[in-house]
């Protein structure tokens, strides 16, 4: 695709710069079963979206981040809390208001695509800009129909109907009319699972460069890690209801909130222990594998307290001459080249550890191997509950 | 209303007090036609079951005690009994059997099969039991004038008259059985569809044969399809009255909705709580049957047995396949072909006697329907079937449309409501509307409206599940990306949900504007010699001075009808499908 084409699409200019383009405090939102059972979908989530921020919601299914994904949009009505935008209020249980779906000026990008089968591709993209209150001449809506196709790379196909094209092309028209209108905000729901791995990457890219190129601010959610990760200026991960971790993909990465984030966003080594003790900002965990430093850890361990050491497979790193702390001696039990990597484990005094790296050589099986990690790369957590 | 206006953070918008919006008009639209949809059906019901206690504005169990001092009870009770148990049991087995021929062996005979279960709609009610009056009558019915050449030219006998009669119980009870066939096929066939082949393939693999696997496996499958089936039967046994008001009633045979209409119709003063009483021995044994169905599903596990239904491997039925593909041509022959040639013969003819080949032409039939009693029928017909059909699936579709914006107990129970006329035969509603509103303080006997409220009130259910299943196949996700390019809930209901509702709704005016053209259990109680319809023509003229080249031209317009717009819609919206996905 190329994203050098002209475009008629005016930039996003919000009525007022005040606040922050989303700002949710205390969104409440609950779900009852029919066995009488309650299950918070938002339990008292409050955060701000900076104006052109991309926000990933990550979480598993059914922790509640679409949910809170259709509160945004207005097609979930929350139990209580306050959405605002630039200031205006949408939704707030206090002053009892709530702003209506199609009075938000906001965009989504739905899973299914949700493009409209009895309208041609050209009739879907120029219909946001037919319906609202302020409606340009037709043939500036022409012109901008065709500006925003020819920029998703599907000008071709604007006589067509939905059934006839592709699933990757169907994600490009569903952008295409997310765009047209220059909202402000544009919603993700997971835009990217019915599509096939390659397409996948190719739009990922292309969502993040049109993002950062039109300056939109997007919230977009996704069970998938590494596409969090691809994609986001700061992620939240959503855990039954709650934001169990807001922070840069870096931060959620190598400092995770809790064992819980830790887990979800990627393969994790973890050892148990008990803190030996704390110095500064460095915390020692006392294991089975011997003392094991991180360089930090999660608030309120103190000396003691039962906690997890963990660190990313991809930080450790095999062979060398490495003595300082965190260095040991294994027992390799199994290693496998995997393309971009080779993923070997090494049994150290009954832990398995996990480690990736970029050689194209997998280990001798049960040949001893040293390795090591940097306290830097270690985070201490305490056991989940 | 004031629905939300501008997001200005002082205005206080319509909310209760967890901030949801209490006038959308989705919440307007289904409290509205909520409200009108249960005052149409309710009141006219609630008249009919207050009649059973009150009667000529006191308090009285007429109604019980006259009915049951009704001398011909047990008679009517017995008759229609036998009619009723003895046609079901036939089409159980013929639909049955049909619907696993065509979904599990090599029998199926493309468009053939695919009209077998709409033979309903193509030929209504009265069409076939008129055509069955011209075929069968002991002199002049063709079938007997045929048997008797052959009998008497073959075999050297010396008939008259005979040897078949329109007016036994034979012929009642197989005209019966040829309109519940469709009933029964079309539930079985979609149990089949729902049973998994490969049950029936792994019976097979283990060492059953065909018959083996069809005692062992899928008749034990299909058990709570049967229950439906029967139900849904019985249900329609009860409210035909077409059939037995030409066929039954001549032969002395008593069908209780015969009754029922002449207690109100043929008698001065109507026994209205006679009427009310038999009306109430259907509500009861319908009410019997219901409840030994819902037992009987509840405490066997196979109605949750098989999953998605793999349309492998068919059976190959080999030698059999021919004479299984007779049988089902037989059955359109009976059903469509034998009934609907009788009333073109007649109607081209001028009259029913010796076929005189050369003369057929449609000018005997254009004559009849050109005579002023019958035009003015043909025109109502037309005129109300028209504003019915469109007035309901209106109605419907708003109400669905709002229910899946705005789901809520409020669009629950309206839409529960307007299902309520699909479990009363329409012979007891139309005993409710007459009680209801022709006398005081409304007055509408005889009126068009009468007429109108009461084809509105049978109307509705069709109307109401149609509607729901179009909208059940617009995606809410459709609704959804409109509302959030900006537009307002009636204009995402104009611009998305309708025109994707559109071929599902255009069936259901279809099935709609097709039955009202058809009726004769509603006409028959509610038109008048002032506003005519065609059934209530077709009984007048059967019942008193026209002949039977009207009454068949009459029924073969109906048919004609049917046919034309079933044909059309069903050939429209395929077409329509084929240009969005081409």
């Amino acid at each position: 695709m190329s994203v050098t084409a002209t475009t008629a699409i005016p930039a996003t200019s919000p009525d007022s710069d005040a606040g922050p383009a989303l700002s949710i405090r205390q969104l409440k939102k609950v779900f009852h079963r029919p066995g009488g059972q309650d299950v918070p979908a938002v339990d008292d989530t409050t955060m701000d979206v900076a104006k052109g921020e991309l926000l990933v919601l990550l979480g598993a299914s059914g922790c509640g981040k679409s949910t809170f994904l259709r509160c945004i949009a207005g097609l979930e009505t929350p139990d209580s809390g306050v959405i605002e935008s630039h200031g205006r209020i949408w939704y707030s249980s206090q002053d009892r208001m709530l702003v209506p779906p199609e009075r938000r000026d906001l965009s989504m990008i739905f899973q299914s695509y949700a493009l409209w089968p009895h309208m041609t591709i050209r009739d879907n993209v120029a219909y946001p800009l037919t319906v609202g209150k302020k409606r340009p001449s037709r043939t500036e809506i022409r012109e901008r129909v065709d500006d925003v196709l020819r920029m998703m790379g599907i000008e071709n196909l604007a006589e067509q109907y939905p059934a006839q094209i592709s699933g990757g092309q169907q994600q490009r028209v569903a952008l295409a009319r997310a765009l047209v209108r220059g909202s402000e905000i544009v919603l993700f729901d997971e835009p990217l699972s019915n599509v096939d791995a390659r397409v996948r990457d190719q739009l990922r890219t292309e969502i993040r460069a049109m993002q950062q190129r039109l300056g939109f601010t997007a919230i977009y959610v996704t069970h998938d890690q590494e596409e969090a990760l691809a994609i986001a200026d700061r992620i939240a991960v959503i855990d039954h209801g709650v934001v169990a971790h807001l922070g840069t993909p870096r931060e959620v990465y190598l400092a995770p909130a809790n064992l819980r984030v830790a887990r979800f966003v990627g393969k994790l080594n973890e050892v148990d222990g008990v803190v030996s003790s704390v110095e500064g900002g460095r915390v020692t965990v006392r294991t089975d594998i011997g003392e094991v430093v991180a360089g930090s850890a999660q608030e309120g361990l103190a000396v003691g307290d039962p906690a997890v050491a963990v660190w990313r497979p991809d930080r450790v790193r095999l062979g060398g001459g490495t003595s300082g702390p965190n260095s040991w001696d294994g027992v390799v039990t199994s290693s496998h080249f995997f393309g971009s990597f080779t993923d070997t484990k090494v049994a150290v005094a009954g832990v398995t550890v996990l480690t990736w790296d970029l050689g194209d050589c997998p280990q001798p099986i049960q040949g001893s191997v040293r390795f090591s990690v940097a306290p830097d790369d270690v985070r201490a957590l305490k056991p989940m509950p | 209303m004031s629905i939300l206006q501008a997001p200005k953070p002082q205005s206080v918008a319509a909310a209760d007090t967890r901030g949801r919006q209490v006038f959308t008009p989705a919440r307007v639209v289904v409290a509205v036609i909520g409200l009108l949809i249960s005052v149409l059906i309710g009141y006219p019901l609630l008249r009919v079951l207050a009649g059973i206690v009150w009667v000529d504005g006191r308090l009285s169990t007429a109604a019980i005690t006259e009915t049951l001092a009704l001398p011909e009870l047990g008679v009517v009770l017995r008759d229609t009994t036998i009619v009723v148990v003895s046609a079901v049991a036939i089409a159980l087995f013929v639909g049955s059997l049909f619907a696993w021929l065509n979904e599990r062996t090599d029998a199926r005979m493309g468009v053939l099969t695919d009209v077998l279960p709409i033979v309903n709609f193509l030929m209504p009610g009265i069409a076939t039991a008129v055509g069955w009056l011209l075929l069968l009558s002991s002199q002049a019915g063709y079938v007997n004038k045929v048997l008797r050449a052959v009998l008497n030219s073959v075999f050297g006998m010396d008939l008259k008259s005979g040897p078949l009669s329109a007016h036994s119980w034979y012929a009642v009870i197989g005209v019966y059985a040829l309109t519940l066939v469709p009933f029964v096929y079309l539930v079985v066939s979609a149990g089949l569809r729902n049973i998994d082949s490969r049950l029936e393939e792994q019976s097979r693999m283990c060492g059953a044969g065909t018959l083996t696997t069809l005692r062992r496996v899928t008749l034990p499958a299909l058990r709570p399809s049967f229950l439906s089936a029967s139900f849904l039967a019985v249900w329609f046994g009860f409210a035909i009255f077409s059939v037995p008001v030409v066929l039954a009633e001549p032969a002395g045979i008593q069908i209780i909705s015969v009754r029922i209409v002449h207690m109100l119709t043929e008698t001065y003063p109507p026994k209205t709580a006679v009427a009310i009483g038999l009306s109430l021995v259907i509500l009861v044994s319908l009410a019997a049957i219901w409840m030994l169905q819902q037992k009987s599903i509840r405490s066997q596990r196979s109605a949750m047995l098989g999953g998605k239904g793999a349309g492998t491997g068919r059976i190959p039925l080999g030698r059999l396949r021919i004479w299984a593909r007779l049988a089902m041509l037989a059955y359109l022959i009976f059903a469509v072909v034998l009934p609907l040639s009788a009333l073109v013969l007649v109607s081209f003819n001028g009259f029913w006697g010796n076929i005189r080949w050369t003369e057929l032409s449609v000018a005997p039939f254009l004559d009849v329907l050109s005579k002023p009693a019958n035009f003015a029928a043909v025109q109502n017909s037309l005129v109300f079937a028209l504003i019915v059909a469109t007035v309901a699936m209106l109605l419907s579709a708003c109400m669905a449309w709002a229910a899946v914006t705005s789901p809520g107990r409020l669009s629950q129970v309206a839409a529960a409501i307007a299902k309520v006329p699909a479990a009363v035969p329409p012979i007891v509603i139309g005993v409710g509307i007459v009680l209801a509103v022709a006398g005081p303080p409304f007055f509408l006997g005889g009126t068009a409206l009468i007429l109108i409220l009461g084809f509105l009130i049978v109307a509705m259910p069709e109307a109401s599940i149609t509607s729901e299943a179009a909208v059940g196949q617009v995606g809410h996700e459709l609704g959804h990306a409109s509302a959030l390019s900006g537009a307002s809930p009636l204009r995402t209901f104009r611009s998305v949900y309708l025109p994707l509702m559109m071929p599902g709704l255009a069936a259901g005016w279809t099935l709609i504007f097709v039955r009202i053209m058809a009726d004769v259990e509603m006409s028959v109680l509610l038109a008048s010699t002032g506003t005519p319809v065609i059934g209530f023509q077709l009984l007048s003229i059967f019942e008193g001075s026209g002949g039977y080249a009207e009454l068949a031209a009459l029924a073969l317009f109906v048919t004609i009808t049917s046919i034309t717009m079933v044909t059309i819609v069903l050939s429209t919206t395929a077409a329509l499908q084929r240009r969005r996905s081409r």
